[in-house]
């Protein structure tokens, strides 16, 4: 079925869509998930997390890009699921959780602020991106978007790995010297 | 800022962005242009077979190029291309009467250089640290940094061509660049070096 159509189910809320969906969307989405989490159980949750992210969010909105649009949710989630994790394995030692503590104590306080921050840079990054040749930008965006190994980048890209090393290197210190022109970070 | 901040931040990429990525990433293999592939060994064929029927067709064979006939019997060892012509590649017919470059791959480069006290040494597999000072249009100049004991000294200035492979371009350098770099083929005493490998870490190096 095609993405239209499929929305266009979301916005009449026909459960279907969420049918449709997963028939079409299952491995791309889980693919996602799994490059973050490394475990399937993990993976499955996030993707099926997914679906429900979709049903309660089409409507009010109306992806133009049905694929990324579940991506980019599919991406969230896993993180969360991640830094869930991470955290869950930190407890044991009093250092991690005087940690948390105090984390959560300047989150209080900052999440707004940074949730703005984390905008406003993602636009620099945005406008950063696109000042890139079309495959340093591809391959930037494979790697630290949808965190495909070097290996599967340089093959979808094609180019050698090598290539795609170096070009990774050469936008690691693109962007560096962007952030810091642009005051998002001091020079060292 | 931390890394999480710039992975987050990612989100907020524009979609049309990411949906050319969405592209290459459904069709790794390029299955789109799959029908290309298929003309060009049809074409390959065709001509193979053109080719065969037109020599089998001839009443006699054409002759052959001297030269390279005498390198097929074995007549001209290796030896012979360090002083004499250009050439790109050496056809063995027999083992007899020919010489291996000492250390050397099938990927030999033979030049007779642009004096007559042209030196030729092969350093295969041996990888030199230098810093890029000129690009030019085959490769950069440079300045050795580390020579590993290849011969070379310190801040010597050297002249690389590049003739790997085409996916990795001189453009992708820049000047004050320290790279490694496998160390092929050298004449000129070292000051003139064939490299197929360029990277920025020593172990990324084919």
């Amino acid at each position: 079925m095609q993405d239209e159509k499929i929305v266009e189910l979301y916005l009449q809320r026909d459960e279907s869509a969420i049918k449709e969906t997963q028939s079409k969307y299952n491995a791309y989405l889980y693919k996602i998930a799994y490059n973050i989490l490394n475990n399937r159980e993990d993976s499955n949750e996030s993707v099926n997390d997914t679906y429900l992210a979709a049903w309660d969010s089409i409507p009010p909105h109306k992806p133009n890009i049905l694929s990324t649009y579940l991506g980019k949710i599919t991406r969230r989630i896993s993180i969360d699921i991640f830094r869930r994790h991470n955290r869950q394995k930190r407890q044991g030692s009093e250092y991690a959780i005087s940690l948390q503590e105090l984390e959560d104590c300047l989150a209080d306080t900052s999440t707004p602020e940074s949730e703005l921050e984390i905008k406003v840079l993602g636009e620099a990054i945005n406008t950063f991106l696109r000042t890139l040749s079309p495959d340093a930008r591809n391959v930037f965006i494979g790697r630290y978007y949808y965190l495909d190994s070097v290996r599967d980048v340089a093959k979808y890209c094609k180019m050698s790995e090598s290539k795609a090393k170096t070009l990774l290197f050469r936008t690691r210190n693109s962007l560096k010297e962007y952030l810091i022109k642009e005051g998002f970070l001091h020079e060292q | 800022m931390n890394s999480e901040k710039i992975l987050d931040a990612m989100e907020f990429i524009d979609e049309d962005i990411l949906e050319s990525v969405d592209v290459l990433r459904k069709h790794p293999d390029g299955h789109r242009f799959l029908w290309l592939n298929y003309i060009a060994v049809a074409a390959c064929l065709v001509f193979a077979v053109i080719g065969a029927v037109s020599l089998f067709d001839s009443p006699t064979a054409p002759e052959t190029n001297n030269e390279s006939q005498e390198i097929i019997d074995g007549n001209i060892g290796v030896e012979d291309f360090m002083t004499g012509d250009m050439h790109d590649s050496v056809t063995d017919g027999s083992n007899e009467g020919k010489e291996e470059f000492a250390g050397s791959t099938t990927d030999n480069y033979t030049d007779s250089g642009t004096s007559g006290n042209t030196t030729t040494n092969t350093l295969a597999s041996v990888a030199l640290y230098v810093e890029i000072t000129e690009i030019t249009s085959d490769g950069f100049n440079a300045n050795v940094i580390e020579s590993n004991g290849t011969g070379l000294y310190d801040n010597q200035p050297v002249t690389v061509i590049y003739n790997g492979p085409q996916e990795l371009e001189i453009s992708d350098f820049n000047v004050g660049d320290k790279v490694y770099l496998k160390y092929n083929f050298n004449y000129n005493n070292g000051s003139i070096i064939y490299t197929s490998s360029i990277a920025f870490n020593s172990e990324d190096l084919k």
